[in-house]
């Protein structure tokens, strides 16, 4: 083996991937060249610098991972990008579509960040209430109050505020919506159960996401959801689509609130 | 009527769902530090970058059926989302390629900061093409076969790539030495 021939196989060499007996003829040589012996430790030596100077950094992808979670972990999102087939239809269906939507649903979300939003919520609720992932909810009364001092100083009558009609709180946590945390307040009346999100007053100003009062309904799944905000607090109503006022819930909020 | 499951889906099919998430996230999630440090190289910025791992994590989910179970997840996902990049990239018309001599302006005045500073500077200033390949090979360590794979190259394409890179970054620490000293 010469010296150019080692130049060649070096990249090969120092990603370990040298078939046995070039590797023995490469060391050989290396043993008995001094500059090509150089050369590979320089390289190496570069490469250990790199990876060490790279692998400093570590990046943070829990928030990434808990937006994929969201959107994985309960079956229909999976469904949400078959979407896109919607935009291959007839224009036809198309126009009728959006006319529907213009008399039946005028408040429909239009913005993708607050539709992802309200899909997050969503996802959160189902994963609460149907899949049961959840095991840290603060329920007894002196657990939920210590709770609502600590996420929301400045509102004393907030439970009583947010109440739904006829309902009652059942528990209420902090999770994960897109990488902010929310207050995940769940209320029944009967079987029926009412889930609001409210984001923390403690949070930073740019978590909040300006809502209007809107609305997105997914009859196919039985879930309506609102999204609403107040002077001082962002939130969102998760519940059945036949069971629970959403929209209704959501438009008190944003003016009571 | 509560939310239930009736509400939703017969209870086998969110059975079979949610194991396959399980699986999914089990085989998928542990190479998200790896993908988002790779998105960082590719995309430059950080809400960028986990844009395109999300995007390349959800893209997986929606093909892990066709993902054959014992091979390698790392390689297949690290694959997805260099192809996602390169579609973002066609889509915006964008051109990556920034080469040394082009940044020489960024030499003029070095502060004095650590040896890893130093090498992520160098390597910063190289072209996109040096610090994916270099990224692939060195960081994430990834075998030259499995980079032509990657990049959908010839592996001798990735092995010139490969020495090109490493000189140019060689060169990059040397050009910020030499402007050091001259500061001095």
């Amino acid at each position: 083996m010469n010296c150019d021939t080692v130049y060649n196989l070096l990249p090969l060499h120092l990603s370990g991937e040298l078939p046995g007996e070039e590797r023995a003829a490469l060391e050989l040589h290396l043993r008995e060249c001094a500059p090509c012996a150089a050369m590979v430790r320089a390289e190496s030596d570069l490469d250990n610098a790199l990876r060490t100077a790279m692998l400093e950094e570590t990046p943070d992808v829990s928030a990434v991972l808990g937006c994929v979670h969201a959107r994985i972990a309960a079956p229909w999102w999976k469904r949400l990008p078959r979407l896109t087939v919607v935009r291959a239809a007839s224009v036809a269906a198309v126009l009728a579509l959006a006319m529907f939507a213009s008399i039946a649903l005028p408040r429909l979300y239009v913005h993708q960040s607050e539709r992802n939003m309200a899909l997050a919520a969503a996802s959160d609720h189902y994963q609460d209430l149907v899949l049961q992932r959840h095991p840290d909810w603060e329920r007894k009364p002196e657990d939920v109050a210590r709770f609502l001092q600590t996420q929301f100083p400045q509102r004393k009558n907030l439970l009583s505020s947010i109440t739904p009609e006829g309902a009652a709180l059942e528990k209420v946590r902090l999770c994960n919506l897109r990488g902010t945390e929310y207050a995940h307040f769940v209320f029944k009346t009967g079987d029926v159960e009412t889930s609001i999100f409210l984001l923390p007053t403690s949070a930073s100003p740019e978590a909040h996401t300006p809502y209007q009062a809107a609305h997105l309904r997914n009859a196919e799944y039985g879930l309506d959801v609102a999204g609403f905000s107040s002077a001082g607090l962002t939130g969102i109503v998760v519940g059945g689509h036949d069971s629970v006022p959403a929209g209704q819930i959501a438009d008190r909020l944003s003016t009571t609130l | 009527m509560g939310l239930g499951k009736v509400s939703f889906f017969p209870a086998h099919e969110s059975a079979m769902a949610e194991d396959c998430a399980s699986e999914f996230e089990s085989v998928a999630f542990p190479h998200a530090a790896g993908l988002l440090r790779y998105a960082l190289r590719l995309a430059g910025e950080k809400t960028r970058a986990e844009d395109l791992v999300q995007e390349t994590l959800l893209l997986a989910w929606r093909n892990f059926h066709q993902f054959e179970r014992g091979t390698n997840c790392r390689a297949w996902l690290f694959r997805i989302l260099t192809n996602v990049h390169y579609k973002r990239l066609r889509q915006s018309g964008q051109h990556p390629e920034l080469h040394v001599e082009e940044q020489e302006h960024a030499l003029a005045a070095p502060e004095k900061v650590s040896a890893s500073q130093e090498m992520r500077e160098a390597f910063a200033r190289l072209t996109s093409e040096h610090r994916q390949v270099l990224h692939l090979a060195v960081i994430e360590g990834f075998e030259i076969r499995e980079i032509a794979e990657l990049l959908q190259v010839p592996q001798g394409t990735v092995m010139s790539r490969l020495s090109r890179a490493r000189a140019s970054l060689r060169t990059a620490l040397q050009a910020r030495t030499m402007a050091a000293e001259g500061n001095l």
